[in-house]
Protein backbone atom coordinates (compact mmCIF):
# COMPACT_ATOMS: atom_id res chain seq x y z
CA UNK A 1 0.00 0.00 0.00
CA UNK A 2 1.30 3.99 -0.18
CA UNK A 3 3.17 5.20 2.10
CA UNK A 4 1.46 7.99 3.58
CA UNK A 5 4.79 8.33 5.75
CA UNK A 6 6.68 10.22 2.84
CA UNK A 7 4.26 13.13 1.64
CA UNK A 8 5.74 15.03 -1.13
CA UNK A 9 5.52 18.19 -2.02
CA UNK A 10 2.70 17.12 -4.69
CA UNK A 11 0.70 15.23 -2.43
CA UNK A 12 0.45 18.22 -0.44
CA UNK A 13 -1.34 20.58 -3.57
CA UNK A 14 -3.41 17.19 -4.11
CA UNK A 15 -4.72 17.28 -0.55
CA UNK A 16 -5.08 21.14 -0.10
CA UNK A 17 -6.96 20.99 -3.48
CA UNK A 18 -9.15 18.48 -2.31
CA UNK A 19 -9.52 20.18 0.73
CA UNK A 20 -10.58 23.45 -0.97
CA UNK A 21 -13.49 21.29 -3.13
CA UNK A 22 -14.80 19.81 -0.42
CA UNK A 23 -15.14 23.48 1.59
CA UNK A 24 -16.26 24.35 -1.65
CA UNK A 25 -19.07 21.18 -1.85
CA UNK A 26 -20.12 22.66 1.59
CA UNK A 27 -20.15 26.41 1.21
CA UNK A 28 -21.68 27.16 -2.42
CA UNK A 29 -24.63 24.93 -1.80
CA UNK A 30 -25.54 25.96 1.09
CA UNK A 31 -25.74 28.87 0.42
CA UNK A 32 -27.75 28.82 -2.78
CA UNK A 33 -25.31 29.95 -5.11
CA UNK A 34 -24.90 25.98 -6.65
CA UNK A 35 -26.88 22.78 -6.82
CA UNK A 36 -25.46 19.73 -5.22
CA UNK A 37 -25.71 15.87 -6.55
CA UNK A 38 -24.72 12.57 -7.18
CA UNK A 39 -22.88 11.33 -10.23
CA UNK A 40 -23.42 7.72 -10.48
CA UNK A 41 -21.84 6.13 -13.20
CA UNK A 42 -20.65 2.61 -14.75
CA UNK A 43 -16.96 3.10 -16.29
CA UNK A 44 -15.43 1.33 -18.40
CA UNK A 45 -11.58 1.69 -18.24
CA UNK A 46 -9.39 0.95 -21.40
CA UNK A 47 -5.84 0.73 -21.25
CA UNK A 48 -3.35 0.55 -24.02
CA UNK A 49 0.62 0.18 -24.68
CA UNK A 50 3.18 1.63 -26.95
CA UNK A 51 4.84 -1.75 -27.14
CA UNK A 52 3.53 -5.36 -27.79
CA UNK A 53 5.78 -6.40 -24.85
CA UNK A 54 2.76 -5.18 -22.75
CA UNK A 55 -0.32 -6.35 -22.47
CA UNK A 56 -3.30 -4.38 -20.14
CA UNK A 57 -6.91 -5.23 -20.44
CA UNK A 58 -9.78 -3.73 -18.22
CA UNK A 59 -11.17 -5.84 -15.51
CA UNK A 60 -15.03 -5.63 -15.59
CA UNK A 61 -16.97 -2.28 -15.09
CA UNK A 62 -16.82 0.09 -12.09
CA UNK A 63 -19.36 1.75 -9.98
CA UNK A 64 -17.91 4.97 -8.98
CA UNK A 65 -20.16 7.45 -7.97
CA UNK A 66 -18.98 10.99 -6.68
CA UNK A 67 -20.51 14.17 -5.50
CA UNK A 68 -20.92 17.10 -7.77
CA UNK A 69 -22.12 20.69 -7.63
CA UNK A 70 -22.97 22.90 -10.80
CA UNK A 71 -23.22 26.40 -10.79
CA UNK A 72 -24.41 28.95 -12.72
CA UNK A 73 -24.98 32.99 -13.39
CA UNK A 74 -29.11 32.86 -13.66
CA UNK A 75 -31.63 29.88 -13.95
CA UNK A 76 -31.78 30.41 -17.40
CA UNK A 77 -28.33 30.62 -18.06
CA UNK A 78 -26.77 28.46 -21.40
CA UNK A 79 -23.21 28.08 -19.49
CA UNK A 80 -22.55 25.87 -16.39
CA UNK A 81 -19.76 25.03 -14.34
CA UNK A 82 -19.68 21.56 -12.93
CA UNK A 83 -17.47 20.34 -9.93
CA UNK A 84 -16.97 17.26 -8.93
CA UNK A 85 -15.30 15.26 -6.12
CA UNK A 86 -14.81 11.33 -5.62
CA UNK A 87 -12.25 8.44 -5.61
CA UNK A 88 -10.18 7.16 -8.27
CA UNK A 89 -10.99 3.73 -9.03
CA UNK A 90 -9.33 1.17 -11.92
CA UNK A 91 -9.20 -2.40 -12.51
CA UNK A 92 -6.79 -4.05 -14.76
CA UNK A 93 -5.25 -7.35 -15.94
CA UNK A 94 -1.98 -7.57 -17.30
CA UNK A 95 -0.92 -10.91 -19.12
CA UNK A 96 2.55 -12.30 -19.20
CA UNK A 97 3.09 -15.53 -20.92
CA UNK A 98 0.20 -18.01 -18.91
CA UNK A 99 -0.24 -15.75 -16.41
CA UNK A 100 -2.76 -12.97 -15.68
CA UNK A 101 -1.73 -10.44 -12.61
CA UNK A 102 -5.22 -8.61 -11.32
CA UNK A 103 -4.50 -4.74 -9.99
CA UNK A 104 -6.38 -2.03 -8.78
CA UNK A 105 -6.04 1.52 -8.70
CA UNK A 106 -7.22 2.90 -5.50
CA UNK A 107 -7.10 6.48 -4.52
CA UNK A 108 -8.93 8.98 -1.77
CA UNK A 109 -8.52 11.76 -4.87
CA UNK A 110 -10.68 11.93 -8.31
CA UNK A 111 -11.81 15.37 -9.44
CA UNK A 112 -13.41 16.60 -12.59
CA UNK A 113 -14.53 20.45 -13.45
CA UNK A 114 -16.37 20.78 -16.78
CA UNK A 115 -17.73 23.94 -18.28
CA UNK A 116 -21.28 22.88 -19.81
CA UNK A 117 -23.28 24.34 -22.37
CA UNK A 118 -27.20 24.07 -22.72
CA UNK A 119 -28.47 22.98 -25.93
CA UNK A 120 -31.78 23.47 -24.28
CA UNK A 121 -34.07 22.62 -21.38
CA UNK A 122 -32.87 18.79 -22.16
CA UNK A 123 -30.08 18.73 -23.96
CA UNK A 124 -26.04 19.86 -23.03
CA UNK A 125 -22.75 19.27 -23.59
CA UNK A 126 -19.54 19.47 -21.29
CA UNK A 127 -15.59 19.90 -21.51
CA UNK A 128 -13.31 19.46 -18.97
CA UNK A 129 -10.37 18.40 -17.08
CA UNK A 130 -9.89 15.53 -14.86
CA UNK A 131 -7.57 14.54 -12.38
CA UNK A 132 -6.65 11.26 -9.86
CA UNK A 133 -4.67 10.51 -7.14
CA UNK A 134 -3.55 6.63 -6.32
CA UNK A 135 -2.27 3.85 -5.60
CA UNK A 136 -1.68 0.68 -7.90
CA UNK A 137 -1.91 -2.37 -6.14
CA UNK A 138 -2.10 -6.43 -6.75
CA UNK A 139 -5.55 -7.37 -5.94
CA UNK A 140 -5.87 -10.21 -3.44
CA UNK A 141 -4.31 -11.52 -0.22
CA UNK A 142 -1.19 -11.17 0.64
CA UNK A 143 0.65 -14.59 1.85
CA UNK A 144 3.74 -13.73 3.26
CA UNK A 145 2.99 -11.17 6.15
CA UNK A 146 6.57 -11.67 7.67
CA UNK A 147 7.51 -7.88 8.33
CA UNK A 148 11.12 -8.50 7.60
CA UNK A 149 10.49 -9.78 4.43
CA UNK A 150 7.04 -8.30 2.82
CA UNK A 151 6.21 -9.15 -0.88
CA UNK A 152 5.19 -6.67 -2.78
CA UNK A 153 4.61 -4.78 -6.35
CA UNK A 154 7.56 -3.14 -7.07
CA UNK A 155 8.52 0.85 -8.38
CA UNK A 156 6.94 1.97 -11.63
CA UNK A 157 3.28 2.33 -11.99
CA UNK A 158 2.04 6.34 -11.49
CA UNK A 159 0.22 7.82 -8.34
CA UNK A 160 -1.09 10.39 -10.43
CA UNK A 161 -3.19 11.17 -13.46
CA UNK A 162 -4.67 13.98 -15.41
CA UNK A 163 -7.16 14.20 -18.46
CA UNK A 164 -9.69 16.01 -20.73
CA UNK A 165 -13.46 14.89 -20.64
CA UNK A 166 -16.19 15.56 -23.03
CA UNK A 167 -20.17 14.99 -21.77
CA UNK A 168 -23.19 15.04 -23.37
CA UNK A 169 -26.30 14.36 -21.22
CA UNK A 170 -30.39 14.15 -21.28
CA UNK A 171 -32.00 16.10 -18.52
CA UNK A 172 -35.01 13.74 -17.77
CA UNK A 173 -36.60 15.98 -15.27
CA UNK A 174 -35.84 18.49 -12.79
CA UNK A 175 -34.34 15.47 -10.40
CA UNK A 176 -32.58 13.03 -13.02
CA UNK A 177 -30.39 13.51 -16.03
CA UNK A 178 -28.45 10.18 -18.07
CA UNK A 179 -25.34 11.29 -19.97
CA UNK A 180 -22.32 9.61 -21.47
CA UNK A 181 -18.72 10.75 -20.73
CA UNK A 182 -15.39 10.29 -22.34
CA UNK A 183 -11.90 10.76 -20.90
CA UNK A 184 -8.72 10.61 -22.45
CA UNK A 185 -5.91 10.73 -19.47
CA UNK A 186 -2.86 11.84 -20.56
CA UNK A 187 -0.06 10.43 -18.56
CA UNK A 188 1.94 7.51 -19.20
CA UNK A 189 0.47 5.08 -16.11
CA UNK A 190 3.96 2.96 -16.09
CA UNK A 191 7.61 3.86 -16.25
CA UNK A 192 10.34 0.94 -16.19
CA UNK A 193 13.68 0.09 -16.89
CA UNK A 194 14.05 -3.50 -18.45
CA UNK A 195 17.62 -5.35 -17.86
CA UNK A 196 19.42 -6.42 -21.06
CA UNK A 197 20.04 -9.83 -22.13
CA UNK A 198 23.89 -9.35 -20.18
CA UNK A 199 22.48 -7.89 -17.25
CA UNK A 200 22.97 -4.08 -18.52
CA UNK A 201 20.17 -1.46 -17.59
CA UNK A 202 17.96 -0.17 -20.42
CA UNK A 203 17.10 3.23 -20.69
CA UNK A 204 14.05 4.51 -18.74
CA UNK A 205 10.62 3.93 -20.75
CA UNK A 206 7.04 5.08 -19.96
CA UNK A 207 3.87 3.67 -21.66
CA UNK A 208 0.21 2.46 -20.57
CA UNK A 209 -2.31 4.64 -21.14
CA UNK A 210 -5.58 5.21 -20.03
CA UNK A 211 -9.41 5.99 -21.60
CA UNK A 212 -12.77 5.66 -19.96
CA UNK A 213 -16.21 5.78 -21.45
CA UNK A 214 -18.48 6.04 -18.00
CA UNK A 215 -22.72 6.05 -18.70
CA UNK A 216 -24.11 7.64 -15.43
CA UNK A 217 -27.18 8.85 -14.03
CA UNK A 218 -27.11 12.14 -11.56
CA UNK A 219 -29.53 12.74 -9.44
CA UNK A 220 -29.82 16.35 -8.37
CA UNK A 221 -30.50 17.04 -4.26
CA UNK A 222 -31.98 20.26 -3.43
CA UNK A 223 -34.31 23.02 -4.90
CA UNK A 224 -32.16 24.75 -7.44
CA UNK A 225 -32.92 23.20 -10.79
CA UNK A 226 -31.07 25.93 -13.31
CA UNK A 227 -32.03 24.57 -16.81
CA UNK A 228 -33.85 21.54 -16.29
CA UNK A 229 -37.16 22.99 -15.46
CA UNK B 1 -15.09 -44.05 9.70
CA UNK B 2 -13.73 -43.55 5.35
CA UNK B 3 -14.89 -39.85 5.98
CA UNK B 4 -12.96 -39.79 9.39
CA UNK B 5 -10.00 -41.37 7.52
CA UNK B 6 -10.39 -38.54 4.77
CA UNK B 7 -10.27 -35.88 7.50
CA UNK B 8 -7.39 -37.29 9.53
CA UNK B 9 -5.42 -37.64 6.31
CA UNK B 10 -6.32 -33.78 5.00
CA UNK B 11 -4.90 -32.21 8.06
CA UNK B 12 -2.00 -34.47 7.77
CA UNK B 13 -1.28 -33.22 4.78
CA UNK B 14 -2.00 -29.76 6.05
CA UNK B 15 0.03 -29.55 8.79
CA UNK B 16 2.83 -31.93 7.32
CA UNK B 17 4.67 -28.81 5.39
CA UNK B 18 5.36 -25.53 6.55
CA UNK B 19 7.19 -23.18 4.47
CA UNK B 20 8.88 -19.92 5.89
CA UNK B 21 9.72 -17.68 3.37
CA UNK B 22 13.28 -15.46 3.88
CA UNK B 23 12.59 -13.24 0.99
CA UNK B 24 10.64 -10.30 -0.13
CA UNK B 25 9.23 -11.28 -3.46
CA UNK B 26 9.29 -7.70 -5.30
CA UNK B 27 7.17 -8.16 -8.25
CA UNK B 28 8.50 -6.20 -11.45
CA UNK B 29 5.68 -4.13 -13.12
CA UNK B 30 7.03 -4.68 -16.42
CA UNK B 31 6.61 -8.77 -15.80
CA UNK B 32 5.60 -9.38 -12.60
CA UNK B 33 6.75 -13.01 -12.78
CA UNK B 34 10.32 -11.84 -12.02
CA UNK B 35 11.97 -9.85 -9.10
CA UNK B 36 12.55 -6.29 -9.33
CA UNK B 37 16.12 -5.56 -9.47
CA UNK B 38 16.88 -4.39 -5.96
CA UNK B 39 19.43 -3.87 -3.36
CA UNK B 40 17.95 -4.54 0.42
CA UNK B 41 18.98 -8.21 0.72
CA UNK B 42 15.17 -8.90 -0.73
CA UNK B 43 17.04 -12.86 -0.61
CA UNK B 44 16.02 -13.59 -4.37
CA UNK B 45 17.11 -13.78 -8.08
CA UNK B 46 15.70 -14.18 -11.45
CA UNK B 47 16.39 -14.57 -15.03
CA UNK B 48 15.33 -15.75 -18.26
CA UNK B 49 16.29 -19.27 -19.08
CA UNK B 50 15.24 -20.01 -22.60
CA UNK B 51 13.18 -17.22 -22.38
CA UNK B 52 11.31 -18.65 -19.67
CA UNK B 53 11.36 -17.26 -16.05
CA UNK B 54 13.26 -18.28 -13.48
CA UNK B 55 12.98 -17.20 -10.05
CA UNK B 56 14.67 -18.67 -6.70
CA UNK B 57 13.49 -17.46 -3.41
CA UNK B 58 15.23 -18.04 -0.35
CA UNK B 59 12.72 -20.69 1.82
CA UNK B 60 12.86 -22.60 4.86
CA UNK B 61 10.49 -26.01 4.45
CA UNK B 62 10.24 -27.89 7.79
CA UNK B 63 8.16 -31.23 6.76
CA UNK B 64 7.01 -33.77 9.61
CA UNK B 65 8.37 -36.23 7.27
CA UNK B 66 12.13 -35.17 7.89
CA UNK B 67 14.03 -34.52 11.11
CA UNK B 68 15.24 -30.84 10.15
CA UNK B 69 13.86 -28.07 7.96
CA UNK B 70 15.82 -27.66 4.27
CA UNK B 71 16.58 -24.37 2.56
CA UNK B 72 16.08 -23.54 -0.83
CA UNK B 73 16.26 -20.15 -3.36
CA UNK B 74 19.51 -19.81 -1.28
CA UNK B 75 23.01 -18.22 -2.79
CA UNK B 76 25.90 -20.15 -1.24
CA UNK B 77 29.95 -19.50 -2.31
CA UNK B 78 31.76 -22.24 -2.62
CA UNK B 79 35.45 -22.26 -2.76
CA UNK B 80 37.13 -24.22 -5.41
CA UNK B 81 40.16 -26.46 -5.46
CA UNK B 82 43.52 -24.76 -4.72
CA UNK B 83 41.86 -21.58 -3.74
CA UNK B 84 41.10 -21.45 -7.74
CA UNK B 85 38.17 -19.27 -7.14
CA UNK B 86 34.68 -19.22 -6.42
CA UNK B 87 31.53 -21.20 -7.61
CA UNK B 88 28.53 -18.41 -6.86
CA UNK B 89 25.46 -20.58 -7.09
CA UNK B 90 21.77 -19.41 -6.90
CA UNK B 91 20.64 -22.96 -5.74
CA UNK B 92 16.47 -24.53 -5.32
CA UNK B 93 15.26 -22.07 -8.28
CA UNK B 94 12.31 -23.20 -10.33
CA UNK B 95 11.93 -22.50 -14.11
CA UNK B 96 8.31 -21.73 -14.51
CA UNK B 97 7.01 -23.47 -17.53
CA UNK B 98 3.52 -22.69 -19.19
CA UNK B 99 1.97 -25.89 -17.43
CA UNK B 100 4.67 -26.70 -14.98
CA UNK B 101 7.65 -26.04 -12.89
CA UNK B 102 11.13 -27.30 -12.81
CA UNK B 103 13.93 -27.47 -10.32
CA UNK B 104 17.16 -25.37 -11.77
CA UNK B 105 19.92 -23.41 -10.44
CA UNK B 106 22.13 -21.34 -11.88
CA UNK B 107 25.44 -20.39 -11.10
CA UNK B 108 28.45 -18.48 -12.47
CA UNK B 109 32.20 -19.46 -11.92
CA UNK B 110 34.80 -16.51 -10.87
CA UNK B 111 38.29 -17.73 -11.17
CA UNK B 112 39.70 -14.52 -10.63
CA UNK B 113 38.19 -14.31 -7.36
CA UNK B 114 38.90 -16.67 -4.06
CA UNK B 115 35.66 -15.64 -1.64
CA UNK B 116 36.21 -17.78 1.61
CA UNK B 117 34.12 -15.47 3.86
CA UNK B 118 31.59 -12.69 3.96
CA UNK B 119 33.92 -9.80 4.43
CA UNK B 120 35.81 -10.92 0.93
CA UNK B 121 32.94 -9.62 -1.04
CA UNK B 122 34.04 -5.97 -0.34
CA UNK B 123 36.57 -7.00 -3.85
CA UNK B 124 33.29 -7.35 -5.88
CA UNK B 125 31.69 -4.30 -5.66
CA UNK B 126 31.25 -2.46 -8.57
CA UNK B 127 32.84 -5.36 -10.55
CA UNK B 128 32.21 -6.03 -13.91
CA UNK B 129 33.11 -9.57 -14.86
CA UNK B 130 33.54 -10.89 -18.00
CA UNK B 131 32.58 -13.89 -18.42
CA UNK B 132 34.80 -16.24 -21.08
CA UNK B 133 33.95 -19.13 -21.03
CA UNK B 134 37.55 -20.16 -19.44
CA UNK B 135 38.51 -18.46 -16.23
CA UNK B 136 35.16 -17.12 -15.36
CA UNK B 137 31.76 -18.89 -16.96
CA UNK B 138 28.31 -19.58 -16.46
CA UNK B 139 26.54 -22.68 -15.49
CA UNK B 140 23.03 -23.64 -15.48
CA UNK B 141 22.03 -26.84 -14.25
CA UNK B 142 18.38 -28.78 -14.32
CA UNK B 143 17.50 -30.57 -11.24
CA UNK B 144 19.82 -28.66 -8.84
CA UNK B 145 22.73 -31.15 -9.01
CA UNK B 146 25.36 -28.89 -8.50
CA UNK B 147 27.96 -31.76 -7.79
CA UNK B 148 30.17 -31.20 -10.46
CA UNK B 149 31.17 -28.27 -12.89
CA UNK B 150 30.52 -29.10 -16.57
CA UNK B 151 33.26 -26.93 -18.11
CA UNK B 152 31.69 -28.24 -21.28
CA UNK B 153 28.52 -26.37 -21.14
CA UNK B 154 30.20 -23.20 -19.55
CA UNK B 155 28.55 -19.82 -20.59
CA UNK B 156 29.82 -16.74 -21.65
CA UNK B 157 28.48 -13.32 -21.07
CA UNK B 158 28.65 -10.72 -18.19
CA UNK B 159 28.35 -10.39 -14.53
CA UNK B 160 28.02 -7.20 -12.65
CA UNK B 161 28.43 -6.51 -9.11
CA UNK B 162 26.58 -3.33 -8.70
CA UNK B 163 25.94 -3.27 -4.90
CA UNK B 164 28.07 -4.78 -2.20
CA UNK B 165 27.32 -3.60 1.33
CA UNK B 166 28.31 -4.43 5.26
CA UNK B 167 25.18 -4.40 7.33
CA UNK B 168 26.47 -5.88 10.38
CA UNK B 169 29.71 -7.57 11.44
CA UNK B 170 30.06 -10.65 9.26
CA UNK B 171 26.61 -9.81 7.34
CA UNK B 172 26.13 -8.84 3.75
CA UNK B 173 24.27 -7.82 1.02
CA UNK B 174 24.69 -8.02 -2.31
CA UNK B 175 23.45 -7.37 -5.26
CA UNK B 176 23.75 -7.74 -9.73
CA UNK B 177 22.76 -8.45 -12.82
CA UNK B 178 23.91 -11.01 -15.20
CA UNK B 179 23.10 -13.15 -18.46
CA UNK B 180 25.32 -15.75 -20.58
CA UNK B 181 24.56 -18.24 -22.69
CA UNK B 182 25.87 -21.61 -23.16
CA UNK B 183 27.05 -23.30 -26.41
CA UNK B 184 27.91 -26.43 -25.09
CA UNK B 185 28.21 -30.11 -26.34
CA UNK B 186 25.40 -31.47 -24.37
CA UNK B 187 23.95 -28.16 -23.80
CA UNK B 188 22.56 -25.17 -25.68
CA UNK B 189 21.00 -22.44 -23.36
CA UNK B 190 20.22 -19.05 -22.52
CA UNK B 191 20.51 -17.57 -19.17
CA UNK B 192 19.65 -13.71 -19.86
CA UNK B 193 18.05 -10.18 -18.26
CA UNK B 194 19.49 -12.20 -14.69
CA UNK B 195 19.58 -10.21 -11.35
CA UNK B 196 20.17 -10.95 -7.51
CA UNK B 197 19.91 -9.25 -4.29
CA UNK B 198 20.47 -11.48 -1.41
CA UNK B 199 21.65 -11.49 2.18
CA UNK B 200 25.04 -13.05 3.06
CA UNK B 201 26.58 -14.86 6.41
CA UNK B 202 29.17 -16.81 6.77
CA UNK B 203 26.88 -20.31 6.49
CA UNK B 204 27.00 -19.86 2.91
CA UNK B 205 30.49 -19.88 2.23
CA UNK B 206 31.80 -23.84 1.59
CA UNK B 207 34.48 -25.75 0.05
CA UNK B 208 33.17 -27.22 -3.19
Amino acid sequence: MRDLSNITATDRVVLRTALFLLLALGIFPSSGQAQLYFDIPVQFDYYRTDTDELNFSRRGAIFNPSICMVVAGNDSSKFEVHVGLGIFLSKFNQEVGSSTFEFNAIGPFQTTAAAYYNFSNKIQAGLGVSFGWYAVNEKGIQFNLDPEYPDRLGDGYSTLNFGNNIDARYNINETFSIGAKFTYWYLPQLEYVKIGNYGDFKGSQKDLYLTRLEFSVRVFLNSRQYNRK
Amino acid sequence: MKTVSTYLILVLLLTSCYVDDESSFIKEPFDPRMPQYSEEGANTAGAYVDGQPWVSRKRIISSIFSSSPYTKGTMNFYGLEDSSGTFVAFEGGDLLLDQSTVSCSVGIVLGEFYLSNPDDLDQLDNKRVELDGTINYGQMILQNDFSQLVEENAGTGVLHIRNVVKTAEGEWNISGTFGFSINGENQESTVFSGRFDYEVSDEQFHEF
